[in-house]
């Protein structure tokens, strides 16, 4: 199948649409929640994201729907991360732990109770951009534009704030606020890139672009534009190479986007020797 | 005109350990205040105090004549943490994106750089002597270059008030006495109000129009002259503390 018939085909054209969109958020989320030392947020929403699915599939809803259910449980598991870790006197991968363990248990119990809907829970573990609906397409297309513009709204105060928050405060950035408005960003984006790569592999859509672009850019902004510049490439090459290959589409973006990554590192080392 | 900065009865707790008991002072336009004190005698708490970043128990602080919860104009105030774990050393922001941000933090959309900035953070940066640097990322420079760069960032919005919270403990001798003429520099040049917060009383003695000794409370207020026959101190450190401090200057 050549690359203009497979583009002809609906699903590809959501597909790469709703993936690249996808992609570009998780790369400029990613980049901020790396260098803040964040990644793995990401992971552990992602496992609430494993709960509230199957809290969605219990109530029999679907597709979208699963997704709308998803949002509010996620961002608000997602703040509950961020008071933990301000207020309760502990760091944040502890906090991420205890809200993404909580996340599993629930999933699991309500799939054990829920009974027949296993098969269901499973597409959304690995994910499955190729049956993406219009719907969702439109969902994501409306979600990636709220992001984008906040991120470009408060680029100059989620800057400041990754660089140094104390600093931040002083200069009268409301930090407090900022660090709300990214993780519950990040909550909205996880939630839709379980569609992508699947509840298991959102993470690596966060780090491996953003980590990539860490180690070449030479610049804040550049190192934005470059790592979504990076996942774009990663999820398009991801799509049709799972297409014309076979494989499962959400674990072949990932593997692509490690190569990105993996070429990127050893390049610049063997730069670095020369 | 009023005292930049008046703090007046402040206690800080931290859980049930009092960080800081009573501590009454002024700081008037021009001052150069060294704050020195021995390893968990309050200092860092009076700067965050000072700066709003945490709450105290009791007591008053005002700055520029208004109190700290209705304080507002952080542009006149710059700051500069302590060197350690100051940002990620992979943050990918050039010396003159950091500088920057002095003047964009706290700025939206579609504040960006305009070309007034750009010759402001030029400018800073060749007063600082590291103009060189202005494409270079701050994660490849030395403690040294680094700690200019966050004063560029400080001072780039020509702060009235800048507070130093043990910004030498990172350097070596050279480059910190570099950094202390520097700052008498500021203090003399521009007129800038300096808080400086060290373990270093014997240097800072020569540069600092007044020096605060705390202790958890304030134990000395005054210029190093009278540090150096104050009974205060006197009874605090034994007077052989005391005079050998004052014999190194």
């Amino acid at each position: 199948m050549g690359i203009t018939e497979t583009l002809s085909y609906s699903f590809m054209q959501r597909a790469l649409l709703a993936g690249s969109l996808i992609g570009v958020l998780c790369a400029v989320l990613g980049c901020f929640l790396v260098l803040r030392r964040l990644s793995l947020i990401g992971d552990g929403l992602a496992h609430v994201t494993f709960g509230s699915v199957a809290l969605a599939l219990f109530f029999k809803l679907y597709s979208a729907a699963a997704i709308l259910v998803s949002l509010p449980v996620v961002m608000l598991c997602s703040l509950g991360i961020l008071r933990l870790s301000e207020r309760a006197r502990m760091t944040g991968d502890t906090a991420i732990g205890i809200v993404s363990s909580l996340g599993i248990a629930a999933g699991v119990l309500l799939a054990s109770l829920g009974g027949g809907f296993n098969v269901d829970l499973f597409s959304y573990l690995f994910g499955n951009i190729l049956a993406i609906s219009r719907e969702e397409v439109l969902l994501a297309i409306t979600l990636c534009g709220i992001v984008l513009v906040l991120v470009t709204f408060f680029y100059n105060d989620l800057m400041a704030m990754t660089f140094n928050e104390e600093l931040a405060r002083v200069s009268g950035v409301r930090t407090r606020g900022i660090s709300a408005m990214l993780v519950l960003l990040t909550a909205l984006t996880v939630v839709l890139a379980m569609k992508v790569v699947g509840i298991m592999l959102i993470s690596a859509l966060l780090i491996l672009p953003s980590s990539a672009a860490l180690q070449l850019a030479k610049g804040f902004r550049a190192a934005l534009l470059l790592s979504a510049g990076l996942a774009v490439t990663g999820v398009i090459t991801g799509i049709f190479a799972s297409v014309g290959l076979n494989l499962p589409t959400g674990a072949t973006i990932v593997l692509v986007n490690f190569g990105i990554f993996a070429l990127v590192y050893s390049g610049k080392r063997l730069w670095a020797r020369d | 005109m009023p005292p930049v900065i008046e703090v007046s009865g402040l206690y800080c707790r931290y859980g049930m350990t009092h960080a800081l008991s009573d501590v009454s002072f002024a700081v008037e336009a021009g001052d150069y205040l060294a704050v020195v004190g021995p390893n968990g005698s309050g200092k860092s708490t009076l700067v965050k105090a000072l700066l709003g970043l945490s709450s105290c128990d009791e007591g008053e602080i005002t700055l520029f004549g208004t109190p700290l919860p209705e304080f507002t104009d952080w542009r006149t105030v710059g700051y500069l943490p302590q060197n350690l774990n100051l940002f990620n050393p992979i943050f990918p922001a050039t010396v003159s994106e950091v500088v920057g941000l002095g003047l964009l933090a706290g700025k939206r959309f579609p504040k960006r750089i305009s070309r007034d900035d750009k010759s402001r953070i030029a400018e800073t940066l060749e007063q600082m002597g590291i103009a060189d640097l202005r494409h270079r990322l701050i994660g490849d420079l030395s403690g040294g270059q680094q700690q200019r760069v966050m004063l560029s960032r400080a001072l780039v919005n020509q702060p009235k008030l800048l507070i130093l919270d043990e910004p030498t403990a990172a350097l070596d001798p050279e480059t910190r006495d570099r950094f202390y003429a520097l700052l008498t520099e500021i203090n003399r040049n521009r007129g800038t109000t300096l808080i400086l917060v060290t373990h270093d009383s014997a240097t800072v003695g020569n540069c600092a129009s007044k020096l605060l000794y705390l202790d958890k409370k304030l134990i000395f207020i005054g210029t190093f002259q009278e540090f150096c026959v104050s009974p205060e101190m006197t009874g605090h450190f034994g007077g052989a503390a005391q005079h050998q401090i004052c014999r190194l200057h």
